[in-house]
């Protein structure tokens, strides 16, 4: 088996007194489309958010392909959540994509024409290079969601750490998203997502972790999906998704 | 509406505890300011035995006529000024501690003319029944647009009218503590020679400002303090904000200003105690004039500056006036030599 | 006395003739209230524009009346109403009041906008109260302490310009050089953060920047409108452009042009402080972009309406004639 690209150990984030990310422990490969499922209030977005240095972890380690802290942070892309932003702001969909270049452009640094190319690479694949210049507010939710997208591709990372990017979005966008993905897992980079829907988790993802403030389970839909885990995740709320996790199991990955 | 919610209850919070703090400052300050005051003024005129039980307390605005009030009010009544030195009347905002002042005297004497907006709300809300005396009872004002009332407040720049003034305050005293009192007849006493006093620095002041040459006679400070002054002893004055240190100069006036220092060929334009300097300086910076000063407008000096009394101040400012302006000075020396001012 | 002059309409020709002094220079202290009010202008412009992009826009004004006590308590210790000690103790103050509203406002459980409120409300008080002790036992005059209320750029020292002209090149080079950080930092934090973006170090550095702008330009405007120079500019430019070179660039513009305006009418009308006008004129521009801006602007947001009502009753009118035309037996 290929190198780990993330190795995640005994993760623990509290607010108040509650941990809400407790002991939380996995490994990631490269080529790996991983969905993150969980309740509301899981912590699936807080676990993210730490690994990505957007909030501090109050105990536990990361390593992202052998190194950690800030150089560790680096190798991570990050698309987040679109409800953390503020729509208003005066950027078009090209510096928003261009903003993907910033780990490398930094402060002062002038674009080149690699630059260019990459940015309106990362455009064409999301089907946005026609709403260059519009401003973002000025868009639909599917195509918010794709420029997002499209950032992290201009990046040109190969780990993915993307939080709920089919909330609010069309069923066309949500597809070509999936395309999207899949390439990015073919090309040998390792995706995880933070999903909300387990209707479509066995279609979209090879691995599911299953959480709920710790992680319960890890592997394969068929694998993961049984009754007991889904109610260490569940708890109570087993009873409404009971059909839904029959048909989730059946499916397979 | 959270936002305006918290902000009102959180601003309720701060202005009852800033009330809170202040009504608790002790009262031990305000007397030892009184009794100095006092003690400047005052001659030999101790002969006279204070009336028996408590002196009543005579509320006063401005610290001009806390000087006033206490030399010629003596040991007969205990003199509470609201405004301290280096204050500005126009600006002064009351606390709940002057207002308490109020409530326990038995009279108030006031300046007048609009100068203090704020008193009549202070003298009204004090409940009971007190006299208020105006000193400015009787004085012919300047009249002047813009000004609140339409009248110039700062009478006692004319030492006639001060004179006037220092009846009413004499009168007033003396009807508080009745006109056949021992306490009546020597304030009666002290108030004539206060007066004496005020009328010989009339005269005085008439000398000193006419030994200041003809084109130089003009008199420039930052607000419209000493039109006065400026009637009774022949002399232009000019204020670069206007009567009220409220309102606010343009650059067109501190303009209009340089251009008349430039043109008068003015040596000295003059700050004020309890104004800003900063466009006097600029004035001065601009032509090459002095800044001299500073003068005393709507307060006597603090303490230390040669300037604790009515008197005193007045002195002062003719001083600074005619040694600026090219005249020639010579002290004053008051009508009574026990009484005369530092 | 003021008013009444502007009243009685000064002819044309007047007005015509003191612009020309105006800009002739004829005294230094014109020159140096131009130089301040544009300085004072264009770097609340710049500053402001992040406050109002961030949403922050009342901390421009908690910003300007949380320097009252530190003015109050730098008397008190200097004895003088001296520039150096009295801005420092603004200073001080206000970076205070940022600090607490930083403190407060990262809890879990607090609101930004509630924090702010309280910290200008108490610091002020807190200000007021340490303003009466001193009219109580002051030994030295105090004249001029409430100057720092109101400001008048007319009476602007040369130190005090060259204090202003240091942190406007100082603040002005700053926002340039960081302007990427500055930027996706407000647009989206949790990303920046992801890509290295300092992005707590950079909300405290402007909070400390807007400390300074405001200590320097209180002067020129005074604590109580200090606060519309912060954000007037920010929220007309926003009307303009859809960039932030754009929008950055006009809220500059505006904010320097609204000084210049301001010195400009305060020479020409007596009674007429420069801080006020300066205030009107952005409030002007600001209507303007309201009213006319390309980005949202009322008269905007007018015309595309009624355009798209006409392409819709367009829309309705050709399939209406359509099916007539059918129903009356044309073939299609």
């Amino acid at each position: 088996m290929s190198e780990a690209v993330l190795k995640v150990s005994g993760l623990t984030i509290a607010y108040d007194r509650e941990p809400v990310v407790e002991d939380f422990s996995f490994t990631t490969y490269p080529g790996q489309l991983i969905g993150i499922v969980g309740p509301n209030g899981a912590g699936k977005s807080t676990m993210i958010k730490a690994l990505v240095g957007s909030l501090e972890a109050d105990l536990g380690d990361v390593w992202v392909k052998g190194v950690q802290g800030k150089k560790a942070r680096k190798l991570l892309t990050y698309v987040p959540q679109r409800g953390s932003v503020d729509w208003d702001f005066p950027v078009t969909v090209y510096d928003v994509v261009k903003q993907g270049r910033y780990g490398k452009l930094g402060l002062l640094g002038r674009m080149t024409k690699k630059d260019r190319e990459i940015i309106d690479d990362a455009l064409a694949k999301v089907a946005m290079q026609d709403f260059a210049g519009r401003q973002i507010g000025e868009l639909s939710g599917g195509q918010q969601q794709r420029v997002f997208l499209a950032r992290a591709l201009a990046q040109q990372g190969d780990i993915y750490l993307l939080d709920e990017p089919f909330t609010g979005v069309d069923a066309k966008t949500e597809a070509a998203i999936v395309e999207v993905l899949r390439e990015l897992r073919e090309q040998g980079a390792c995706v995880m997502v933070v999903h909300h829907d387990l209707s479509t988790v066995g279609e979209y993802f090879d691995t599911v972790m299953l959480m709920n403030k710790r992680l319960i389970a890890m592997g394969s839909t068929a694998e993961v999906f049984n009754k007991e885990n889904l109610r260490n995740a569940y708890g109570g709320k087993l009873a409404i998704f009971d059909a839904d996790a029959m048909a989730v199991a059946g499916q397979g990955g | 509406m959270t936002m305006k919610c918290s902000t009102m209850m959180w601003c309720g919070l701060a202005v009852s505890l800033q009330l809170f703090a202040m009504g608790c400052e002790p009262e031990n300050k305000k007397q030892k300011t009184t009794e100095t005051s006092a003690q400047a003024g005052e001659g030999a005129e101790t002969g006279s035995k204070p009336a028996a039980g408590e002196k009543p307390i005579v509320v006063v605005t401005t610290t001009m006529l806390a000087t006033a009030a206490a030399e010629i009010g003596g040991d007969a009544v205990d003199v509470r000024s609201i405004m301290k030195p280096g204050g500005d009347p126009h600006l002064y905002q009351p606390r709940p501690s002057d207002a308490k002042m109020v409530t326990e005297s038995a009279l108030v004497i006031t300046s007048g003319l609009h100068l203090e907006g704020w008193v009549d709300d202070l003298v009204r809300n004090a409940g009971g029944e007190r006299p208020v005396v105006v000193a400015s009872d009787g004085v012919e004002p300047i009249k002047m647009e813009g000004s609140p009332g339409g009248v110039d407040p700062h009478f006692w720049f004319d030492l006639q009218e001060w004179s006037k003034a220092s009846q009413n305050i004499t009168r007033g005293m003396v009807d508080l503590v009745g006109a056949e009192s021992d306490a009546g007849k020597d304030i009666a006493k002290r108030g004539a020679a206060y007066k004496a006093k005020i009328d010989a620095l009339h005269g005085w002041t008439g000398e000193r400002l006419a030994t200041i040459p003809e084109e130089q006679r003009i008199l420039i400070t930052s607000h419209d303090a000493f039109n006065y002054f400026g009637r009774a002893y022949s002399i232009d004055v000019v204020g670069i904000q206007g009567v009220s240190t409220e309102q606010e100069a343009s650059q067109r006036d501190v303009a209009n200003i340089i251009e008349t220092v430039k043109k008068r060929k003015t040596p000295a334009i003059f700050v004020e105690s309890s104004v800003n300097p900063a466009l006097i300086k600029q004035v001065a910076s601009e032509t090459g004039s002095k800044a001299a000063g500073p003068l005393f407008s709507d307060s006597v000096g603090t303490e230390g500056s040669g300037a604790e009394t009515f008197v005193t101040m007045f002195v002062k400012n003719v001083e600074e006036i005619t040694v600026n302006l090219g005249g020639k000075y010579e002290a004053f020396s008051a009508p009574d030599a026990k009484e005369s001012g530092k | 006395m003021g008013a009444a002059s502007l009243m009685t309409a000064l002819e044309v020709a007047e007005i015509g003739a003191r612009t020309v002094e105006f800009f002739s220079f004829k005294y230094a202290f014109v020159a140096r209230a131009l130089a301040a009010s544009i300085m004072v202008g264009g770097l609340c412009g710049a500053v402001g524009t992040f406050l109002v992009l961030r949403r922050l826009s009342l901390m421009g004004d908690a910003a300007g009346h949380s320097t009252l006590p530190g003015i109050c308590v730098a008397f008190l210790l200097a004895g003088s109403v001296s520039t150096l000690p009295i801005m420092a103790g603004a200073l001080v103050s206000a970076l205070l009041a940022a600090i607490v509203v930083g403190v407060i406002s990262r809890g879990p459980r607090s609101r930004s906008d509630a924090a702010i409120g309280i910290v200008l409300s108490v610091f002020f008080g807190i200000g007021i109260v340490l303003l009466s002790h001193i009219q109580r036992v002051a030994t030295t005059s105090y004249a001029g302490l409430d100057a720092m209320l109101l400001g008048n750029v007319a009476g602007i020292s040369p130190e005090q310009l060259t204090a202003l002209a240091v942190v406007t090149v100082v603040l002005g080079g700053a926002t340039l050089l960081f302007l990427r950080p500055l930027s996706i930092s407000t647009f989206d934090p949790s990303f920046a953060a992801s890509v290295g973006i300092p992005v707590r170090a950079i909300h405290y550095a402007l909070l400390g920047a807007l400390s300074l702008s405001v200590v320097v330009s209180v002067q020129a405007v005074g604590v109580v409108l200090v606060s519309a120079m912060l954000i007037i500019p920010g929220a007309s430019a926003v009307y303009w452009f859809k960039r932030m070179p754009g929008v950055l660039g006009t809220a500059v513009g505006l904010g320097a042009l609204s000084g210049a305006l301001g010195a400009w009418v305060s020479y020409i009308f007596e009674g007429v402080s420069t801080g006020p006008a300066m205030v009107l004129v952005a409030t002007t521009f600001f209507l303007c972009s309201l009213g006319f801006g390309p980005r949202g602007g009322l008269l905007w947001r007018a015309v595309r309406r009624r355009e798209r009502q006409r392409a819709l009753v367009a829309r309705a009118d050709a399939s209406t004639s359509a099916s007539a035309y059918v129903e009356a037996g044309g073939g299609l």
